[in-house]
């Protein structure tokens, strides 16, 4: 079982050789854990992927070619869309965008989607948030399930590339709102929560407990979160962060609307 | 160790600048009322998606991670992370953005749901994942539909820039 983990550093690196000796299926066994692995760390996974076994997570080797429809299509796409952006409003000087505490959000979004691009593409990382904890998680995880395939071999621990972007993250958020004036200790969110949920600090800080754990739970086991799934993911085109998008939304509309009933009701 | 924690540094700083740490900004995208979250989103994600395509090539050894894909555990995943981040107002990102602007619902039971959900995830890990990652494929919508690289790019972009536009009429109408 687990224990017999104990030793092999990297059982998981090239084909998943090492589990051959204890699993007839080594290498089935080996890609699951694998695809866990690109999906629960940002760090690339220690050997092959499972891309049908070819070697790297990289795009198939010889991509197809574009054919005319396929031209056609991207054309007639470029006309919709010069279509719907006629007559756009002059965009803000950037003097004015440095003075401003609240960034447009196409702005933000842009400054996020390059700084994505970067940690993908030079550095390899996805960007996340959950990650951090997954990394941390061992230091009581390991101790509750000693014999734990996950802390053992499957989720890196110590202070990893992800845990130094939450902290940058913590830190970026503290500079940023020292100097829009915008920082201030407080135990309650905005307005809106008041005004549905009440003013009790117990439930707010109770709700942020379960909805907070949620988010890393169903992070987990979907593979990423906002930033590391739906944008990183997103952007790699990968199909799962489409299909993550709509379960987010599938799950956070119904849950919110059914919890601010049964909130209104009691209030 | 300096990269990560900069880029961490420009993650916190634009989530906050963005106003993405605030509970209202979050829970009403939810209520479809404010699509602010999501005009930041389709933004981020068509910039990213272009600036890959760019700089690919550009750093050697580097492969570019691409999350797998396995259709019932991305949609069942997605649907618990929704109900929290519904709930809540949170996502992990944003959690670690809104304690540095000061909110310690964020810095206490925030942090701490996170590191619990971790453990959770982690004890329920060897029981369920082997399940919902089996067949998983690390992919990209080009190999799914088998056209070049390129033109998927192309189409996915153009259509989240005309869903940006129409959001954008559709806010100012």
């Amino acid at each position: 079982m687990a224990g017999a983990h104990a030793g092999l550093a990297t059982p998981l690196a090239a084909g998943g050789e090492a589990c051959v000796d204890c699993h007839a299926d080594g290498a089935a066994r080996a890609n699951v854990y694998r695809a866990a692995i690109a999906t629960t760390s940002s760090s690339p996974p220690p050997g092959p992927a499972p891309s049908s076994g070819s070697g790297t997570v990289a795009r198939a080797t010889s991509p197809p070619r574009a054919t005319p429809i396929d031209l056609i299509a991207c054309v007639a796409g470029a006309v919709v869309v010069a279509f719907l952006a006629r007559r756009r409003p002059r965009v803000a000087s950037a003097i004015d965008v440095l003075r401003k505490p609240a960034w447009s959000p196409y702005l933000g979004g842009i400054l996020l989607g390059l700084v994505v691009a970067i940690s993908m593409s030079v550095f390899g990382h996805r960007l996340s948030g959950a990650g951090a904890y997954q990394h941390l998680s061992g230091l009581i995880g390991a101790r509750l399930a000693p014999g734990s395939v996950y802390w053992r071999h499957v989720v890196p621990t110590g202070f990893t590339w992800d845990v130094a972007v939450a902290v940058g993250a913590l830190a970026g958020a503290f500079v940023s709102s020292r100097l829009s004036r915008t920082f201030a200790v407080r135990t309650m969110p905005d307005r809106g929560w008041a005004e549905v949920f009440g003013e009790s600090v117990a439930v707010r800080w109770a709700v942020a407990f379960g909805g907070s754990l949620l988010t890393e739970l169903g992070g987990g086991i979907a593979g990423g979160c906002t930033a590391s799934l739906a944008v990183s993911g997103g952007a790699a085109l990968a199909p799962g962060a489409f299909l993550f998008m709509i379960g987010m939304f599938a799950g956070g509309i119904p849950a919110l609307a059914i919890a601010s009933r049964i909130a209104r009701r009691r209030g | 160790m300096v990269a990560p924690l900069l880029i961490g540094f420009a993650f916190g700083w634009i989530l906050q600048r963005s106003g993405l740490s605030r509970y209202d900004r979050i829970a009403n995208v939810f209520r479809l009322r404010d699509l602010t979250v999501i005009r930041f989103l389709l933004s981020a994600l068509v910039t990213a998606a272009i600036a890959m395509a760019l700089l690919e090539g550009h750093a050697p050894g580097v492969s570019v991670p691409i999350p797998a894909t396995y259709a019932i555990g991305n949609l069942l995943g997605g649907a618990v992370f929704g109900i929290g981040m519904a709930l809540s107002g949170f996502c992990p990102g944003t959690i670690a953005a809104g304690a540095g602007e000061g909110r310690l619902d964020n810095l206490v039971p925030g942090a701490l749901g996170l590191f619990g959900g971790a453990i959770v995830y982690g004890l329920a890990y060897e029981r369920v994942m082997p399940r919902l990652a089996r067949g998983a494929t690390v992919e990209t919508l080009a190999d799914l539909v088998g056209t070049s690289p390129y033109v998927t790019l192309v189409l996915v972009v153009e259509i989240f820039v005309a869903v940006l536009l129409l959001l954008h009429d559709a806010h100012h109408d």
